[in-house]
């Protein structure tokens, strides 16, 4: 994190989603960084935009994105192919070399195409093995060859980590996707044998789940065909605790089996029987759905830390969640999420940046909870990945079931119209909550004994300026005093 | 059952103008309070200025509060025909509603009145109200 790329990604997420004038001193702020590194992003952006400037300033004012020229670059953006940056080029190199792991390559031809010099591979070396060092594997030089040892399960945990995958929303768009540089029959086998487990389980798999098991069977189809897996020291048969798990889900064990022998006659090559119970982590760790049978049948576990993720974000958010829709649906969650824990599974978030700024208090509070139910239910830690599909839940739930906006109606006897209002009001806007029905010549003394009212909707026009949101609508309540009303509670919601 | 005393009720009526039926309003509560009809009559213009009092088509309902005034009142005015032109903005009336609230009102005549308006908040009630055929079903729809 903090890259020259990645400040500038956070930079234009934040004037995205900001529709007004942001100053140097805010994005400074919200990026944890020097006003005068904001200056330098914002001119780096612009100086590399070619149509005049993406980011546009005013004096006392700050800096607003120019919006339409920022979507349509997202779009050309994504499709730029050549130029690695040295990040990318160190990515598809470790990938290379994971890919054929523990077979070593040539230094010369790895770097081959990137024209760099020495230094640069010497750099390119120190950097590779320490990232492989977070997976437990390390890279050994000999003889002007690189090589990556270790374990097989960590050597496809970090191809997982780094195949560009998680930019993948739509599983389709990979059969026409040029920039993964993926083997196309590879992507349609693999794409039908997804719609087979699908088929026979009568369900769904949902993004991001669809996305992580087709790179896993990517990942076992590159290993084998490039090292043949069962020469492997390390693959082994499934051992007795194994076999009890996939006991556990017959279903599943059962689709596993076909879906590996179907690679197996695909690529003519045997592979390790621990390969089904690989696939099987995956399946229990996905969540699915037309389940039906399953969404009343949770562990005591899985109904536990689900009530605390409610319990805590509901004290948090203060508002009161109670609902078995939520409960359920966040169940179906944490069933699949406590697997991928156990079985190290990791899902990419591609929309974590952008939950992490939007849902800023919402995602803080979800860590939080998640740290306490790691330690509580001796789990391993909740990435923030995790806490990134969590908070989503909870931002749903909150924007589902906003609080009700306190609201005063008014009129000049506090009887007449006003009571009438306050009928039509119930009836056409659950959003507001009429605290209570006055007449205008209280206003005053009602504001302060409800300090709390947000709204005030008036069928007489209001001499004194009231210190909240006021509105004049007829006792009528028109289509145009409708909508007049929606807006003002979108203006309220908006800016809470 | 509504308190009777409440509520007046003029079925069939014939009234040509606003300022017509204003004064007629004026003059019956001068009778009744301290109050002079053209500070009534002024006071239901001032209230129209201040917001619209139409409450459904044909319908409008009048009203303010006042401490001059003896007793609250609501005054039910079906017309026998219909006033074209009310103001500017309205026409076509055919019932006119008039809330006259005492000053500090006890609780239970305001509870009294504000059930009343609960019911106007109802299309169907409105209507019935717009079509009734003779005074005793008039008066019915509103007492009981």
């Amino acid at each position: 994190m903090g890259s020259k790329k990645d400040r500038e990604k956070r930079l234009l997420l934040l004037l995205s989603k900001n529709q007004g004038y942001m100053t140097s001193e805010e994005l400074a702020q919200l990026l944890e960084t020097s006003q005068k590194t904001v200056y330098r992003v914002i001119k780096g952006i612009n100086d590399n935009y070619s149509d005049g400037v993406l980011i546009e300033s005013e004096k006392g004012k700050g800096y607003k994105l120019n919006y339409e020229k920022y979507i349509s670059q997202y779009i050309t953006q994504s499709s730029r192919k050549s130029n690695y940056s040295p990040a990318e080029r160190r990515n598809r190199i470790m990938e290379r070399l994971l890919l054929s792991s523990p077979r070593s390559e040539k230094v010369y031809e790895l770097f081959e195409p990137y024209y760099v010099g020495d230094s640069v591979i010497f750099n390119d070396e120190q950097r590779i093995a320490s990232k492989l060092k977070e997976y437990d594997l390390t890279l050994e030089r000999k003889q002007r060859t690189l090589a990556v040892i270790g374990k097989e399960a960590n050597i496809r945990r970090a191809i997982a980590d780094l195949i560009q995958m998680h930019n993948i929303i739509d599983i389709d768009e990979l059969k026409s996707n040029q920039e993964l540089n993926f083997n196309n029959y590879d992507v349609l086998f693999i794409l039908d044998q997804l719609r087979v487990i699908e088929e026979q389980l009568d369900i769904t798999i949902p993004y991001p789940y669809n996305v992580n098991i087709f790179s896993h069977i990517y990942i076992l189809i590159s290993r084998s065909r490039k090292v043949g897996l069962l020469k492997l020291s390390d693959n082994h048969s499934i051992s007795e605790e194994e076999q009890e798990e996939l006991q556990n889900d017959l279903s599943l064990y059962r689709v596993a089996k076909t879906t590996i022998s179907n690679v197996e006659n695909y690529l003519h090559q045997e592979l390790p029987e621990v390969e089904v119970y690989y696939l099987y982590q995956y399946l229990v760790s996905s969540r699915m759905q037309g389940i039906v049978r399953k969404m009343t049948s949770f562990s005591t576990k899985v109904v536990e830390v689900t009530q605390t993720y409610l319990n805590e974000m509901s004290a948090y958010l203060n508002i009161s969640i109670n609902s078995d829709s939520i409960f359920l649906d966040l169940a179906n969650h944490i069933k699949p999420m406590l697997n991928r824990l156990v079985h190290n599974i990791r899902v990419k978030n591609s929309l974590l940046d952008q939950i992490k700024i939007t849902y800023e208090d919402i995602f803080e509070y979800v860590s939080e909870v998640s740290k306490v139910i790691s330690e509580k239910y001796n789990l391993p830690v909740i990435n923030q990945d995790e806490n990134g599909f969590i908070t989503l839940y909870f931002a749903r739930i909150i924007e589902t079931n906003q609080l009700p906006i306190r609201t005063l109606i008014m009129c000049t006897t506090g009887v007449g119209t006003s009571e009438l209002l306050k009928v039509k009001i119930k009836k056409n806007f659950p959003e507001l909550e009429v605290v209570d029905v006055v007449s205008t010549r209280d206003s005053k003394k009602y504001l302060e004994r409800y300090p709390e009212v947000e709204l005030i909707l008036t069928t007489t026009h209001l001499n004194e300026n009231l210190p909240v949101k006021t509105l004049l609508v007829s006792a009528m309540l028109t289509a145009d005093d409708q909508n007049r009303i929606q807006q003002k509670i979108k203006e309220i919601n908006n800016e809470k | 059952m509504k308190n009777k005393s409440l509520f007046n009720i003029l079925f069939h009526r014939k009234f040509d103008s606003r300022s017509d039926m204003y004064h007629f309003i004026g003059e019956r509560v001068s009778h009744h309070s301290t109050l002079l009809t053209s500070e009534v009559v002024d006071t239901l213009l001032q209230r129209e200025q201040a917001g619209n009092i139409q409450i459904a088509e044909h319908v409008l309902l009048p009203h303010f509060e006042s401490s001059k005034l003896k007793e609250s009142q609501i005054v039910v005015v079906h017309l026998h025909e219909a006033i074209s032109k009310w103001n500017q903005h309205v026409s076509d009336i055919k019932l006119v509603i008039f809330i006259l609230l005492k000053r500090d009102e006890t609780l239970d005549t305001k509870k009294e009145i504000t059930n009343f308006m609960r019911n106007l908040a109802d299309q169907d009630y409105i209507e019935k109200l717009l079509h009734a055929d003779s005074e005793e079903s008039f008066t019915q729809m509103i007492i009981q």
